[in-house]
């Protein structure tokens, strides 16, 4: 089974996320904030990564740039939840190493694409 | 130098009394100072002469105080002129008054030989400084002093002058008196003359206005940056607060239609499959308001890149399969036009609503999307269509439908609100992205949606070698695919 990392700050999106995750055969970890986000990138070695943007003090650029930064969390892919399509983000989550880029509320058909995609290019 | 500080102070002291209505015209403000000139420091001058007679002649009687009181009257007309702005009326008054105390003067104190006929010259001089160059008011002028001067001959004529009761010596000194206030006055009105032909208060007035003027437009401008970027900021917060809890809906929902499809609970999967679209409609619309606010507040981004103009409309389309097959409808893609360079997000954005549009209103139709490129001067412009062969839109709803937030009936006659926010947006967009959205339909004939964008010279030699360079990847990567097959087979061989 494969293992997706969550990192989310809000309660409910996070819950409702990882539980539509476990119904489609994921092993699914999840992380409140940047820090622990990046620990738990360190401690469970996932597959993929799901990172919220928006997470308060250190946000999910940070802590995408910071898993691609250590060596032994590098090569996991990072898929970056944004609040706007807007284009400013997707070149932000190109430029620090996400593999691609979704927006909030998720299309759980279209997320599952992007995921699978980036788990059979792995 | 400080003489020119102390004719600005005059020229202060003046420009109290100047009404506004005659401060509004230049050449009307300058005659009104010279105007104010005089009469606030004319009587000064001028009053040293019934003071004279006053200090010389021991039997001096009312005579002296009518002319001190007609001298003094003179300080009334700067009031008079700043609450009621009747300058041409006082201006002849004050020329009428003057001609009185100076005629008043020779009468008394020896005709035409009298020391003070000397101010008769100041007549003219103040006269046509206060009228200015109007050449009817100069005639006018010229009828008073002759009246006033066959008046003063009859006067003469009729009334025995006074006899004069000074000595010869008191009349010598009256005369030195008059004549040097006379010389001093005319001094006084050249100086003022001359120092307010060389002003520089006016220029001083006239930048300081500029200045303010320009000041209060960087303020509104500034207010008006504020207020947008207020707006943008708000924006910016409310897509977040929105989205949230409508994450919670649709995603929960979601979650619970899957179980109760799962448990084969029919009521509770269509009451669920409800609250979804509910749900997700709602999203559409608050993605299109915010998308429209945006667009306004100037803070939707643009992103030109190199796309295959077939690939996209195609990939659209692919969204829109099962929505067709409900409706029975084919759609089908023309559209051999090749890389182009455009903002693929927002054009797509743009095909996705037209054609949802198109799907809605066709019945067991056909919905074409055809794409051209039509060669423009220096540049070209990319054409796409979305036909169909629905229901059409009448004429008299046809005019300015793209720009109306109205309800749409749909085919099955059902009310779909907001397919107008759709329409507005994807016409806001083509305008962002350098384009036009024309509608073309009637009754039972169907609808032609036609996007038109430019695409500039510049960008069109981008996209060729864009398109070459495409071209030679995808070469290189058949070459390189052959040359793994090859290896394989070498491989083979080489095992075999």
């Amino acid at each position: 089974m494969q293992k997706l990392l969550l990192v989310e700050d809000n309660e409910a999106n996070r819950d409702m996320l990882s539980r539509r995750l476990i119904r489609q055969n994921f092993e699914v970890v999840c992380a409140v904030d940047g820090p622990s986000g990046v620990a738990a990138a360190q401690r469970e070695k996932p597959d993929l990564i799901l990172m919220d943007v928006a997470l308060g003090a250190m946000d999910g650029w940070e802590a995408t740039r910071q898993i691609k930064a250590a060596s032994e969390t590098a090569s996991i892919p990072v898929i970056a939840l944004t609040a706007h399509a807007l284009e400013s983000d997707r070149a932000k989550s190109v430029s620090v190493g996400c593999a691609d880029f979704d927006t909030k509320p998720v299309d759980l058909r279209r997320l599952l694409q992007k995921i699978n995609a980036c788990l059979e290019a792995r | 130098m400080a003489l020119t500080k102390y004719a600005d102070y005059a020229t202060q002291i003046a420009d109290y009394f100047i009404p506004p209505a005659i401060a509004a015209d230049r050449e009307a403000k300058k005659r009104a100072r010279i105007f104010l000139y005089s009469h606030l420091f004319g009587p000064f001058i001028g009053s040293a002469v019934p003071l004279a007679v006053f200090a010389f002649d021991s039997a001096a009687d009312y005579k002296a105080g009518l002319l001190l009181a007609s001298i003094l009257s003179f300080w009334l007309f700067p009031f008079v002129l700043k609450y009621t702005s009747a300058y041409r009326t006082l201006a002849f008054l004050s020329i009428q008054t003057l001609i009185f105390a100076i005629l008043w003067s020779c009468y008394c104190y020896g005709g035409v030989r009298s020391p003070t006929l000397a101010w008769a010259l100041n007549i003219p001089l103040l006269s046509f400084l206060y009228i200015g160059p109007s050449s009817r008011l100069r005639l006018a002028l010229a009828a008073q002093f002759v009246v006033s001067a066959l008046l003063f001959f009859a006067a003469n004529q009729f009334f025995e002058p006074p006899p004069l009761t000074m000595s010869p010596i008191a009349i010598e000194a009256l005369g030195l008196v008059s004549t040097v206030a006379a010389a001093l006055y005319v001094v006084m009105m050249a100086l003022f003359y001359a120092n307010a032909l060389a002003s520089q208060v006016e220029l001083k007035a006239e930048i300081e206005g500029h200045l303010r003027t320009t000041a209060d437009f960087v303020s509104a401008t500034e207010s008006a940056r504020r207020s947008s970027a207020a707006k943008a900021e708000f924006i910016a917060k409310m897509s977040h607060e929105l989205r949230t809890p409508l994450n919670a809906v649709i995603g929960y929902s979601e979650i619970l239609l899957d179980e109760a499809e799962t448990e084969d609970d029919a009521q509770s999967a269509a009451d669920l499959k409800r609250i979804h679209g509910a749900g997700v409609h709602l999203l559409k619309l608050v993605n299109e308001i915010l998308d429209l606010s945006r667009i306004e507040a100037g803070r939707m981004e643009t992103l030109t890149e190199l796309v295959d103009c077939g690939d996209l409309l195609r990939s659209v389309a692919g969204r829109f399969e099962e929505a067709a097959r409900m409706n029975d409808d084919k759609v089908i893609v023309d559209a051999p036009v090749g890389v182009v360079l455009v903002d693929a997000a927002k054009l797509s954005q743009v095909i996705e609503q037209l054609l949802e549009n198109a799907i809605a209103f066709t019945k067991q139709g056909e919905v074409r999307i055809t794409a051209e490129r039509i060669p423009c001067g220096e540049s070209e412009r990319l054409s796409i269509c979305v036909a169909d062969t629905g229901c059409g839109i009448p004429p008299e709803r046809l005019e300015g439908f793209l720009d109306r937030l109205e309800t749409v009936e749909e085919a099955d006659g059902r009310q779909e609100g907001g397919a107008g926010v759709g329409l507005l947006l994807s016409k806001r967009l083509c305008e962002l992205i350098g384009g036009t959205l024309s509608l073309e339909s009637a009754p039972g004939q169907g609808t032609r949606a036609k996007v038109d964008l430019v695409i500039p010279a510049d960008a069109l030699e981008r996209a060729d070698l864009g398109a070459t360079r495409l071209g030679a990847v995808a070469a290189q990567m058949r070459r390189a695919e052959a040359e793994a097959k090859e290896g394989q087979g070498d491989a083979k061989v080489a095992v075999g």
